[in-house]
């Protein structure tokens, strides 16, 4: 027996429901977390919206009652659902999951090696009249601290935030990495090829957004990666992900030799930065063709209950003549529910042959 | 839509990073009751948070 059956169950307006073809999940994009659910349940949540706890266990044989109470139970208990009246259970509209935003480019990637001769104050001003807030800078060449300062003092505008991917370097110490934090708009620091004891040893800088990996970055090769740390679960996501591709809409990227792309793991370039703008770039219709291929438009992914949350990749795809074929890094089978290592995927060799990974 | 904020003075300090959805909402008495269903304390974020936080990864390489 179930407490309050004569109540409606009604889901929180940001705990959202996305169905999958094995399971389904409720995404609660406020507090960043999935809960996944049989198909079952999706299919009793979706249909039976404005019914109160008896009247759909009514829908359904009694020996099915326990089960519904169950779920029902989970549900509430981690707060995905709550009780309430039949009167007052329509004074929850949905959330609008519409789309927009003040900037005409929302983030950037720069790739910088020890050949990159990029005028990174021309760069800046740029990004700035398209308001551009979130700029990743990745070096692939070991570079020294008084450098980085330097490229950051030519970016320091005072709406971006500078995301900075970098070598780890012996010389660097404790506080010449945590000043770097502080450098005009850094926002976060990431060091790779860090030795395993120095990650332990610089644990405590996480609290100024200062994170060590072992994992290199050899270079823009290494992107791409589908899976679980890079889910995001929040609104604008959620929602810009239902009308737009999850990763390169309002994207812009500068390799390493100064081409302008869509990602600096895209063959296409639609000019250099030392003789082209990213205004005049972004007028070419064909830099935008990707900008709107959500996941519902995709291979596989169509069927994946983490659609939503999860990040695309266009660089690297399981069939590389097709724009609308799966990522190639993502290890998730949404027809069996399970995950697996990509790269040893003997349906995927010739894609990774393809690529040369 | 400021008569229905419902947070405590003491957590102004955080920025709600659901208050666009409360904007959108076009608050009227009613769905006032949504805001005080979801003002649990890990709706809020502080602006470090936030910017870890950023809304889609930039690029995945690590």
């Amino acid at each position: 027996m179930f407490v309050g059956e004569e109540k409606i169950l009604k889901l929180f307006a940001n705990c959202i429901l996305v169905k999958g073809k094995r399971r389904s999940i409720i995404c609660d994009i406020f507090r960043a977390r999935y809960q996944p659910i049989p198909n079952a349940l999706f299919f009793i949540l979706k249909k039976y919206p404005n019914y109160s706890v008896a009247e759909i266990k009514d829908r359904f044989s009694s020996e099915n009652s326990d089960t519904i109470d169950e779920y029902f139970n989970l549900l509430i208990d981690q707060e995905y659902v709550f009780l309430t009246t039949r009167e007052e259970a329509t004074a929850f509209p949905e959330l609008d999951l519409s789309y927009d935003s003040p900037s005409t480019i929302t983030n950037c990637i720069i790739d910088i090696d020890r050949y990159s001769t990029h005028d990174f104050r021309k760069i800046s001003n740029e990004l700035s009249l398209l308001h551009t807030y979130h700029i990743q800078l990745r070096f692939f060449s070991e570079i020294m601290l008084d450098a980085i300062t330097q490229i950051v003092s030519e970016m320091d505008k005072a709406e971006f935030n500078l995301h900075l991917i970098l070598p780890y370097h012996p010389s660097y110490t404790k506080q010449a990495t945590e000043k770097l934090s502080t450098v005009g708009t850094v926002s976060s620091v990431k060091f790779y090829n860090t030795p395993s004891k120095m990650i332990n040893k610089y644990k405590e800088l996480r609290k100024f957004n200062i994170e060590f990996f072992e994992a290199n970055v050899a270079n823009e090769k290494c992107c791409g990666k589908i899976g679980l740390p890079y889910f995001r679960m929040n609104m604008e996501h959620f929602a810009e992900s239902q009308h737009h591709n999850s990763c390169l809409n309002r994207k812009i990227s500068i390799d390493k030799l100064g081409n302008i792309k869509n990602c600096p793991s895209m063959k296409t370039s639609y000019g250099n930065i030392a003789n082209s703008t990213l205004t005049a770039v972004l007028k070419r219709k064909e830099f935008k063709r990707y900008w709107n291929v959500t996941k519902d438009k995709i291979k596989v992914c169509q069927d994946c209950e983490f659609r939503y949350i999860c990040t695309d990749c266009r660089a690297y795809t399981e069939e590389p003549s097709d724009m609308y074929s799966k990522p190639l890094k993502c290890g998730y089978n949404p027809y069996s529910g399970q995950w697996e290592e990509w790269s040893i995927n003997p349906l995927k060799t010739k894609a990774i042959k393809y690529y040369d990974f | 839509m400021m008569e229905y904020y419902p947070f405590k003075k003491k957590e102004l300090k955080y920025l709600p990073i659901n208050y666009r959805f409360f904007e959108r909402l076009k608050l009227d008495k009613k769905s006032a009751v949504i805001m005080k269903m979801v003002s649990a304390d890990n709706v809020f974020m502080t602006k470090e948070k936030l910017v870890d936080n950023f809304y889609k990864p930039i690029s995945r390489c690590l």
